[in-house]
């Protein structure tokens, strides 16, 4: 249709937009238009993740740390409860070690989970209801080790109620220590539930010992663990520049390696109290202090194929520890290596896992904000910590880790984190600075609530759209000249809304 | 430009077309200053409920800004055109452009919440079709709270000498695609 009559629905614009399609100037690339993902509130682990069931891994908090909220019992597995009347369950460590032994006195123990808040997602609101859609099918797994039965085994009763679903799924006994059973049931919905009232896993038997490895409840159609309808609603933003992965504040926390295990053995990624101190608690008030470990480097990379992104990874970089450049190295091996090259056993895992040809990753990011964020080195053991990394500690950091990463593939595009000039001085001056693709600004600059009558947002947007900044060309540091003028704007803007 | 974003993003719990907006004129910025600024990426923080998708337990939308983002997502692979004026006409209305083989695409962006204008564009240099194609997000409920985008899509003529012109709604951001002939 030929609309020209609703150009007189306004007046004219004062000034002409003349387009000079005669002479292309430079390409518009894809890594202008990137996407982070991030552990936090319901992203990568909750509104990205098809998991609907909450500390799957059973994990505990550490002693001392300053979460949990309230609605836990402190040294029990966040967000389950025990099973009134069952026998005593036994917590040791902090991550799949839930067991309990059956008596003829207490012939059943257990777990159950109950809804918090709004549900499926393990934000601030705390919710962690489990809701299904009639039609629907899921597959709930639980791997469970039963021993000590004389023989029977025991059976694992599980339940979804109202109604919802219930199996008895039969745990053979393999002995002390013996090898883990993984027992599944699938069903379909045939209702919608938006906020099961309990989920319970309850042990019945004679007598004998059961251990609570890990559980699961997922559509069956998901994507690797992943939401189908988030992935691709991620692939119609149409955004094909990095992806970054796994996060800024949980990068460091990141054991890529974990991430080659099968889903359910990844170990529960615990993060400190008061670490990414944006809001009260730090990253600890929407993670529970820990995470549950989704997509590993493989899935990770189907993701970015199906949305069309280009792949970015954050290696953990908080003390320049040989094991921090040993582990940043095998996995620049494992992305870009040569699988027939015998040397390469990361390359090779990676083909025998499915992948012969390399995943040519580039971009790689060097750490995440390091300059401000605490260190704790033995976390979750300790709580011991030290303050943000020096410029002069990451310019020692960079002068390990840039060899070992460019031996493996001298084609990557660094990534390397700025903040000011007492911070960026030592490794901006020193040999690593040309083997550096570009600075990672990590101003992470957010734009405050924008609230307030429309002249006073107007105003900041229009100095953003200035074709003119105030940095030079052929300044080293003209990327952080580009940050500080923005920051500028920002602060103007933030400033202006606020009445000051 | 790493972590570039809509926050405190702690703090926002509603993606409005305020937020759409300046998502729009920092991403025109972006195009329009990357090669002078040196600017080699960018990276929105983040999408997944913080600002581009609102996930539900059944369900996942975009936000206004999930809706404006395709519309730049879409110029990658062309060549930058120069924009009389830079890459903004005045304070209200921003713009970036981009060639490809059989087509020109323009994202043009009113970031005034209370005035609409008809935007007179030319197209200089090259032939182009007697139509234009406009993909249009258009601001329901002003800026506030709440406020979303309407969408719609629409031919505009093209005249001999490549004037369209373009109605572009208070708080809107507009795909123009036009063919080379």
């Amino acid at each position: 249709m030929l609309c020209a009559f609703y150009a007189s629905a306004f007046p004219v614009h004062g000034t002409n937009l003349t387009i000079n399609a005669g002479i292309p100037l430079e390409e518009i690339r894809s890594e202008l238009f990137g996407l982070d993902l991030e552990f936090t509130r319901h992203d990568v682990w909750d509104g990205l993740s098809a998991e609907m069931i909450s500390n799957r891994l059973f994990a505990v908090q550490p002693p001392g740390t300053a979460w949990p909220p309230p609605h836990f019992p402190s040294g029990f597995p966040a967000r389950w409860n025990p099973l009134p009347g069952g026998a005593p369950l036994v917590i040791e460590g902090l991550s799949s070690a839930v067991s309990c032994n059956l008596t003829t006195l207490q012939p059943n123990c257990g777990l159950m989970q109950l809804p918090v808040g709004d549900g499926f997602d393990s934000g601030m609101s705390m919710g962690s209801a489990i809701g299904v859609e009639s039609g629907r099918g899921y597959t709930f797994t639980a791997v469970v080790r039963a021993s000590g039965t004389s023989g029977s085994g025991l059976v694992l009763s599980v339940a979804l109620e109202p109604s919802i679903f219930t199996a008895n799924l039969s745990v053979p006994d393999t002995g002390v220590g013996g090898t883990w059973s993984t027992v599944s049931f699938s069903f379909v919905a045939s209702s919608t539930v938006s906020r099961a009232d309990i989920l319970s896993l309850i042990v019945r038997g004679t007598q004998g010992k059961m251990e609570f490895n890990a559980t699961s409840l997922l559509p069956q159609n998901n994507f690797l663990g992943m939401r189908l309808d988030v992935v691709d609603s991620l692939a119609d933003l149409k955004f094909q520049g990095p992806l970054r992965y796994p996060g800024g504040c949980y990068a460091p926390f990141y054991r890529w390696k974990d991430g080659l295990l099968p889903l359910l053995a990844r170990p529960t990624s615990f993060t400190p109290p008061n670490y990414c101190l944006a809001v009260a608690g730090g990253v600890n008030a929407y993670s529970d202090g820990f995470m549950q470990n989704g997509p590993g480097i493989d899935e990770y990379m189907a993701l970015v194929s199906r949305i069309g992104a280009t792949p970015a990874i954050t290696v953990p970089l908080q003390f320049g520890s040989e094991k921090e450049i040993t582990d940043a190295r095998d996995w620049v091996e494992y992305c870009n290596g040569d699988s027939s090259d015998p040397k390469n056993v990361w390359a090779a895992l990676r083909a025998a896992r499915g992948h012969p040809e390399p995943y040519n990753v580039k971009m790689w990011y060097l750490g995440n904000e390091i300059a401000w964020q605490l260190r704790f080195p033995d976390y979750p053991a300790s709580l011991n910590q030290s303050g943000g990394m020096t410029g002069v500690e990451y310019q020692r950091a960079l002068e390990s880790l840039i060899p070992a990463l460019l031996a493996v593939d001298p084609s990557l595009v660094l990534l390397v984190v700025s903040s000011d000039e007492r911070f960026n001085a030592p490794w901006l001056n020193s040999d690593v600075t040309p083997n550096i693709s570009a600075p990672a600004l990590i101003s992470h600059m957010k734009i405050p609530m924008l609230v307030g009558p429309p002249p006073l947002l107007l105003l900041p947007l229009r100095k953003l759209s200035s074709p003119t900044l105030p940095c030079s060309h052929s300044s080293r540091a003209h990327g952080k000249c580009l940050t500080q003028a923005l920051e500028k704007v920002l602060m103007y803007a933030f400033l202006w809304m606020s009445g000051v | 430009m790493d972590e570039w974003g809509l926050g405190p993003p702690w703090v926002v719990k509603e993606f409005n077309t305020a937020h759409a907006l300046y998502g729009a004129s920092f991403l025109t910025m972006a195009v329009s200053n990357a090669k002078d600024q040196g600017l080699a990426y960018t990276n929105y923080f983040e999408p997944i409920n913080e600002g581009a998708l609102t996930v539900l337990q059944f369900s996942v939308a975009p936000t206004p800004l999930g809706l404006v983002l395709p519309y730049f997502g879409q110029l990658v692979g062309g060549m930058r055109l120069g924009l009389e004026g830079g890459s903004g006409v005045d304070d209200d209305v921003v713009a970036c452009a981009a060639a490809f083989t059989s087509t020109l695409v323009s994202v043009i962006t009113n970031r005034n919440s209370t005035s609409g204008y008809v935007q007179w564009l030319h197209f200089d240099g090259v032939n182009i079709s007697s139509t234009a194609t406009v993909h249009l997000l258009s601001a329901t409920g002003g800026w506030s709270t709440g406020s979303f985008f309407s969408s719609s899509s629409f031919s505009l003529a093209v005249s001999a000498q490549g004037w369209v012109a373009l109605p572009l709604p208070p708080f809107s951001v507009a795909s123009v695609e036009v063919s080379k002939v």
